[in-house]
């Protein structure tokens, strides 16, 4: 079954990655302010696009916010990244 | 001339904040550049107003807009279709939608309260010699345009203007690519666009509701995801729904069709027509970056430059 990560990345972006049950990981979304906009898109991925994966999400770090002024200077979109990592 | 500014997906709750102070939404600050910089006649709003296109939801809109929707329409999301209750007599409508349109007369999104679902929403505005359709594919997943609403197969067809002085504006695009990719459940609106010997009545089918920009030449009635054709038997697609929410990745495992004229997965930004004269046309990215701290730069290698003959 693949796996479908809602993580934060180093800004405090929420982003959504896919690791097919090969391993191979790639990014699916990125750049989102809330966690909650990521999970919906996971969900309609598995109801709507059939994706057989299971979900796995990061507990909340940080919000985008409190890392804007470093963000705001060299955001660069971000590499897939696993639940938990 | 007349300059039209299209921004899509990325306004209501939750969405980017960036500009100056790094506070600011990110549509607030695409509206504001195009109002005091661009000389717009018309910003199109491409739809999708977060999280369900209730009434809050457009009224975050309204304030991200700074209270000023004189110049705007907008083509209906699907998220705008999440707030539909059955209301007795009217049918299924986008609730939030409707009642904030109906209450912007000044706007340029009519209303027609006499039909039912997105017929009521579907306009064209006549422009330097073009004619500018905006049509309602928001119900895209339960009931791809035409909806059942045979009338609106008859309303397009019958008023596009000979030649191909018609562009399309929708929140869906025939073709896209990301985690949504390539809408074929709008491909019987995409063969109403030619003629049966598959001669082009549109240069341009503008979308957004994938996160990203993709720029494709002009494609055919019967292979829209094939190569490009020449003009005379294609319309040009245009994606761009990169107007503030998150954006979503064209690489790995995206669905759909590549842009083969420009693809970008990480900046906010806007889309600016400009109808140069009656045959005339000039398409433009204006890249935002992705925090739109600063004026836009234009990207030349996401420019279109459209002449009919």
């Amino acid at each position: 079954m693949d796996k479908l990560h809602v993580t934060q990345d180093a800004y405090g972006y929420w982003m959504l990655s896919l690791e097919k049950e090969d391993g191979t990981l790639a990014l699916v979304a990125h750049q989102f302010e809330t966690a909650e906009k990521v999970i919906e898109i996971a969900n309609e991925m598995v109801r709507e696009q059939k994706v057989n994966a299971i979900l796995i999400v990061d507990p909340p770090r940080s919000t985008p916010g409190s890392d804007a002024s470093e963000a705001q200077v060299d955001y660069a979109k971000p590499a897939p990244k696993k639940a938990g990592a | 001339m007349s300059l039209i500014y299209w921004f899509a997906d990325g306004v209501g709750e939750g969405v980017n904040k960036g500009g100056p102070d790094g506070q600011t939404p990110i549509p607030s600050v695409m509206v504001r550049w195009a109002r005091a910089n661009g000389s717009p006649s018309l910003i199109i709003y491409g739809g999708d107003a977060y999280l369900s296109g209730d009434t809050k939801a457009f009224s975050e809109f309204f304030n991200q807009v700074d209270g000023d929707v004189g110049l705007m329409c907008e083509t209906p999301g699907n998220h705008d279709w999440k707030d539909d209750p059955d209301l007795p007599g009217i049918g299924r409508i986008p609730h939030g939608y409707d009642s904030f349109w109906q209450q912007h007369p000044e706007s340029k999104q009519p209303i027609d309260a006499s039909k039912k679902g997105g017929a009521r929403y579907e306009h064209f505005i006549d422009l330097d010699g073009w004619r500018l359709f905006f049509l309602d594919t928001g119900d895209y997943d339960p009931n791809p345009w035409p909806g059942g609403d045979e009338s609106r197969v008859t309303w397009l067809t019958s008023h596009l203007l000979p030649g191909q002085v018609n562009i399309i504006f929708a929140h869906h695009s025939r073709l896209s690519r990301g985690r949504h990719g390539d809408n074929d459940d709008l491909d019987r609106l995409w063969r109403l666009l030619f003629d049966a010997d598959g001669t082009s009545r549109a240069t341009l089918m503008l979308g957004g509701h994938e996160h990203n920009v993709s720029v494709y030449g002009p494609r055919s009635q019967n292979n829209p995801s094939g190569d490009s054709v020449t003009l005379d038997k294609g319309i040009h697609v245009v994606v761009n729904g990169a107007g503030g929410d998150g954006h979503y990745s064209q690489g790995l495992f995206a669905h759909g069709t590549k842009g083969d004229v420009f693809n970008d997965d990480e900046n906010f930004c806007m889309t600016r027509i400009t109808l140069v004269d009656q045959r005339t046309l000039e398409v433009d990215l204006l890249d935002f970056g992705t925090h739109a701290k600063g004026d836009p730069k234009v990207v030349p290698e996401a420019h279109l430059k459209i002449q009919l003959t």
